[in-house]
């Protein structure tokens, strides 16, 4: 009796030395991250919306590493953007101001000359100069980040301490308006340099209104204001707690219990359930994204307009969008969302108008040589549950138009790739206009980018124009230039419009200058006061 | 013990005696009968179930269970009950597909392994570096690589299964191999293949049959659990385990979406383990005495 | 016993190591070119040749695998192809959750399933084992996610007592480790009342009996003492599944733990991290299969005197006691 209890305990002891063994060991081999997730786990962490201090958050997204223009995902950025700044920023209106830049000049169209602000700070206190917005862009692309914006740019380099300049490899005047995107964030070379790139501790500084406290992997990201910020009487609150879920069912459930100042990525089907609660009202917004059925005209049977032409006619969108997304956010009513250049209604109606329409499929069918019905694939990312409802019920839509759609779920990396090869038929895919203008959403359908073969486009007047209108300096004339691209791209039905984005935050009543950038899905904290 | 003595005396067949034995337990003739009623309901679905499962009505979405939708419907207006009904096609072909297919293949390896002494190392060394890696982390590597379809989730979860098959055969051969009829059988000249198909096979059945029933439960489990994580059967087909998946964003408002379907998959899997448990029970001999 | 032990620590070592090439292997196949993966939505073709230079992509099969062994044994993972930052302390950060939710639920596990186990084998066929089987049998039969979100509907949505989401105070684990280990005890309820009926019929049970040894001496120091093999097997099969299933657990309560950082892995087509976390998971397998192993021999002294230690006899016997475990379970 004595024996067997002895051994059981000491099997007990023996699996529990493991346990914590192996947890030590990992703390003591990890970086300062993971040591500090075993302190927050033992004393206790809890989200407390009672302190005016601190903020408390939930995102969406796991950052994983705290570098400029790591990730191209808005999710990530969100996050980073606290940390880092750019050199331009978009106001809500959507116009173009300068940040930590002051001012920029063509010197030729494809030299951009910024001057930047002299009294800016690092949250170590150092001064900010044109080294690092070199070191930063250069940087990127030598070890090939992924920030598209950069692609035009050939180098940076330092004119004077608060001057820098960027050469291009064509002209590109909307780039001051890309700059502002937050992929485009400036980092600190010293930083690098001292810290080896350790992108978790001692390389994460930046002139941003936050600096970062301690980041436990996936579940939590504590910043803390950076007393050197450069803008008086900013960050309004000191402290943000935020905490990582990316489930979207269970960031609604949270949502609920008014534990959190603010949740970004509660479930969209929940929201009227939140804005019903007392205390948190749903802070919905308008995007620059729009998502579409990009119908791939490089493909067999796709590549018969006729066919495209047809789809485009069984498919019911307004029920669709209702189905999926309920009131949140408008069913298509243009190529582009809302207040953005280069959004034409007129030309919409003139190719989409007419609306659901099985009769008119089937004869475009037939006249396409397909009496008997086609069948097609439609390839959705499975991660996304609206889309794939969205896919569902298109399936069903096309059917009775003797479309017999198949739905294609695939996970966001090999779908980029499935893309990218053009080996989709069709595809439900959103598009940014990023600078608030169409070049953001155009300049990803131009030759050498992956985006392109989503469409399988192939209109030498199409690029030409688009070069045209990124080298137009005035922005009316742009415009139209942008109108006559949108035309094109609906003329040959490469693409439908479904769904003009609309981005939800549950926001708890007492707190005051939430707001969202439309042109990145960004929210700045700094300006928010509870 | 009395089926035991009645049947002893007249040299009734071991199966025979089997399949008594699992009647005296009723309740795993209940079961029994109820797995036959699954099968026979995922056969005959188109029949039986009220609505086509992908028959889509904008104007009943989200309907509360009533008379017409006996457990309401979804959000794109299809009944879930008739989903439920074709949902069992799948399970099924899941269930004994992986079964069947893991058994064969294990079995196989394993009986090979155990009469031929020199592939007895590289087979089951092998299979246990496959066993050596958990279920859900294997699983998604195989997934990784393969995509998602139907037919791969099959092949993984049959690839899954065949290490412990193999294992059961294998000791199994090894301890019968060393028995004095078949020791006998050897001596009498007969070839490996006669002593493998009429001495050693249906000599080391029970175990497999055991395994076959308490496993196919456990592979509906992992394949509900894949589809749930989003690695399994894609919809709109209506496999359970992605009926719950789908159903859990509305499990605050119309929580009878995700808890019926996960209902159908403890019925079944119930169900099978209870069977499973019977004729372990009947197959034991030490019990029958 | 030294030599038993050292020979089954260099079996596990060896065993490991193939586990490793195999999976490093069985990456090979995984479609697509990893260079997207690390590009994102701007790839240009320039890019792509950069980063297959800079990943070393293009080398051989047996370079890569030679490099990433020997990195490893140095405990280097390497890097995420997504993040770019080592994989390693991401990785660790990570465990502390995954081992919390296992091993306390099993921990909870074991003692309801042992207890449950004995009460239902000493009172067999009365309505208490009736009803203990048919709740174990349950806890056997439920998917561990379903079980989760029932445990949500009803115990957060419903009642509002608990947390849904997260891993910061008690009350935050109590759901995840009920959810395992009511699915555990399931299995140990199971196994512990059959070997335990088995033990109950012996011999020198009944003679523990006659003697007028009081019902429980009985039970504990004959019974559950000798039940305990197979016991132990379920145990520790249950670890091990559990290590690697947390990922489902983890998934309905937003834990971020080791399964959900492979599940994000495989979904972003991070190679690497699904390699490492995969190859990590199995290494704490393998450290608890030999604990379990050592626990045998220290417990059935039967099999220490009978067959003596790594013996061909003894690794059989041990074998058909871990099958007839595992049918059982």
């Amino acid at each position: 009796m004595k024996r067997f209890v002895s051994l059981s305990l000491a099997l007990a002891m023996l699996l529990s030395l493991i346990t914590f063994g192996l947890a030590g060991c990992g703390g003591a081999a990890g970086t300062a991250g993971s040591t500090q997730a075993t302190e927050a786990q033992k004393s206790g962490f809890s989200f407390n919306t009672g302190d005016p201090d601190t903020l408390s958050v939930i995102q969406n997204f796991d950052p994983e590493v705290f570098q400029p223009g790591n990730n191209d995902e808005q999710g990530y950025n969100r996050i980073a953007r606290q940390i880092y700044e750019t050199l331009f920023m978009m106001t809500p209106e959507g116009e173009v101001t300068p940040w930590l830049a002051t001012g920029y000049t063509w010197e030729t169209p494809t030299r951009m000359v910024i001057t930047l602000r002299d009294d800016v700070k690092f949250s170590d206190g150092s001064g900010f100069t044109a080294e690092d917005v070199a070191w930063t862009i250069n940087y990127a692309k030598e070890i090939t980040l992924p920030v598209a914006h950069y692609n035009v740019i050939t180098d940076a380099e330092i004119v004077d301490t608060y001057t820098v300049a960027l050469n291009l490899k064509e002209p590109c005047m909307t780039m001051a308006a890309h700059l502002c995107n937050s992929q485009c964030t400036i980092g600190y070379k010293k930083a690098f340099e001292e810290g080896k790139g350790d992108w978790l501790g001692a390389s994460v500084v930046g002139t941003g209104p936050y600096k970062l406290v301690k980041y436990t992997p996936g579940d939590m990201v504590k910043l803390t204001a950076n007393e050197y910020y450069w803008r008086q009487g900013e960050p309004k609150v000191k402290n943000i707690d935020m905490r990582i879920i990316k489930s979207n069912e269970s960031a609604a459930t949270e949502a609920k219990t008014l534990n959190y100042d603010i949740v970004i990525g509660a479930n969209t089907r929940e929201f009227d359930a939140i804005d019903a609660i007392d205390g948190v009202h749903m802070d919905k917004h308008q995007s620059a994204n729009t998502v579409y059925l990009l119908l791939n005209t490089a493909k067999a049977p796709m590549d018969n307009v006729k066919v495209r032409e047809a789809f485009a006619r069984a498919v019911n969108i307004p029920a669709t969008v209702k189905l999926a997304y309920g009131n949140f956010g408008q069913p298509a009513s243009a190529l582009i969302s809302p207040n953005i250049l280069g959004r034409n209604e007129a030309t919409y109606q003139k190719y989409y108008g007419a609306g659901h329409d099985v009769e008119t499929a089937k004869k475009l069918l037939t006249e396409a040589g397909f009496p008997n019905g086609v069948d097609l694939e439609i390839t959705v990312e499975s991660t996304d549950t609206q889309r794939c409802d969205m896919a569902e019920a298109l399936q069903a839509q096309v059917a009775a138009a003797g479309i017999k759609l198949k739905v294609n779920k695939m996970e966001s990396a090999p779908m980029r790739e499935y893309l990218a090869r053009g080996n989709h038929q069709i595809c439900i895919y959103g598009f940014t206009s990023l600078t608030m203008e169409a070049d953001g959403f155009l300049a990803q359908l131009q030759p050498g980018s992956s985006a392109l073969a989503r469409i399988g486009y192939d209109n030498k007047n199409f690029f030409k124009r688009y070069s045209e209108g990124a080298a137009t300096e005035d922005i009316t004339a742009r415009g139209k230039v942008w109108e006559e691209c949108c035309e094109m791209l609906m003329q040959d039905y490469t693409m439908i419009p479904l769904w003009h984005k609309a981005l939800g935050a549950a926001v708890r009543d007492n707190v005051k200058g939430f707001y969202w950038a439309s042109d990145y899905e960004q929210v700045y904290y700094q300006f928010i006061s509870k | 013990m009395s089926v035991y003595d009645r049947k002893k005396e007249y040299g009734n067949s071991q199966w025979a005696l089997v399949w008594m034995k699992l009647g005296e337990n009723k309740f795993a003739m209940v079961s029994f009968w109820l797995i036959i009623a699954v099968i026979l309901l995922a056969i005959f679905a188109p029949l039986i179930a009220p609505y086509p499962y992908d028959a889509q009505d904008y104007d009943n979405i989200m309907v509360q269970p009533n008379l017409q939708h006996p457990f309401g419907t979804d959000q794109f207006g299809r009944d879930i009950l008739s989903r439920i009904i074709y949902g069992s096609r799948y399970t099924v072909i899941i269930g004994f597909g992986t079964m069947t297919g893991s058994c064969i293949l294990g079995v196989t390896l394993g009986i090979f392994a155990a009469y031929y002494p020199k592939l007895d190392n590289p087979i089951m060394r092998f299979l246990e570096i496959f066993s050596n890696i958990p279920d859900m982390p294997l699983l998604m590597c195989l997934v990784i690589i393969m995509g998602t379809s139907l037919k791969n989730l099959l092949i993984c979860l049959i690839l899954y299964y065949t290490p412990g098959y193999a294992r059961i055969a294998r000791a199994k051969v090894l301890t019968l191999r060393n028995e004095e009829y078949v020791e006998a059988s050897i001596a009498l000249g007969a070839s490996d293949g006669r002593i493998l198909l009429h001495h050693i096979l249906p000599n080391s059945l029970a175990p497999i049959i055991v395994r076959f029933t308490l496993s196919t439960g456990g592979s509906i489990l992992e394949a509900a659990a894949l589809s749930y994580i989003g690695l399994g059967i894609q919809p709109p087909e209506p496999e359970w385990g992605l009926m719950i998946s789908q159903g859990r964003q509305f499990l605050g408002t119309y929580w009878y979406y995700s808890i019926i379907p996960g209902l159908c998959i403890v019925f079944l899997t119930y169900i099978l383990n209870y069977v499973g448990d019977g004729l372990r029970d009947a197959l034991d001999p030490r019990l029958n005495h | 016993m030294l030599r038993y032990i050292i020979k089954r620590l260099i079996y596990m070592v060896v065993t490991l190591l193939a586990t490793v090439v195999f999976l490093f292997t069985l990456m090979e196949f995984v479609p697509g070119d990893p260079a997207l993966v690390v590009l994102g939505e701007g790839a240009t073709d320039e890019n792509i040749v950069a980063i297959h230079k800079e990943l070393k992509l293009d080398d051989p099969y047996i370079v890569r695998l030679s490099r990433y062994v020997g990195n490893l044994v140095q405990g280097d993972m390497g890097n995420s192809y997504k993040t770019r930052q080592p994989i390693a302390p991401a990785l660790f950060a990570r465990l502390p959750l995954t081992m919390t939710i296992a091993v306390w639920g099993i921990i909870f596990g074991t003692i309801i399933g042992l207890v449950a186990g004995v009460v239902s084998a000493v009172k067999q066929y009365s309505l208490f084992d009736r009803v203990l089987t048919a709740i174990s049998l349950f806890g056997a039969s439920a998917p561990s996610f379903w079980l989760a979100m029932l445990f949500v509907l009803i115990f957060t949505l419903k009642l509002g007592w608990l947390p849904a989401t997260g891993s910061y105070t008690f009350k935050h684990w109590i759901l995840p480790i009920a959810t395992i280990g009511l699915q555990a005890s399931a299995s140990i309820t199971r196994m512990t009342r059959s070997s335990m009926l088995e033990v109950i019929r012996q011999d020198y049970v009944r003679t523990a009996r006659a003697k007028g040894q009081t019902q429980f001496r009985v039970v504990v120091s004959h019974g559950l003492r000798n039940a305990f093999i197979p016991i132990l097997t379920v145990i520790g099969t249950n670890i091990n599944g559990y290590l690697g299933g947390t990922v489902l657990v983890e998934s309905v309560f937003a834990i971020p733990g080791l399964g959900n950082y492979v599940l994000d892995g495989v979904k972003t087509m991070d190679t690497p991290v699904v390699l490492n976390g995969v190859v990590f998971i199995c290494f704490m397998c393998t450290i608890v299969t030999f604990l379990v192993d050592m626990a045998y021999a220290f417990i059935d002294p039967r099999i220490k005197s009978t067959y003596g230690f790594g013996t061909k006899k003894f690794k059989r016997a041990r074998l058909a006691k871990a099958i007839e475990g595992g049918t059982a379970g």
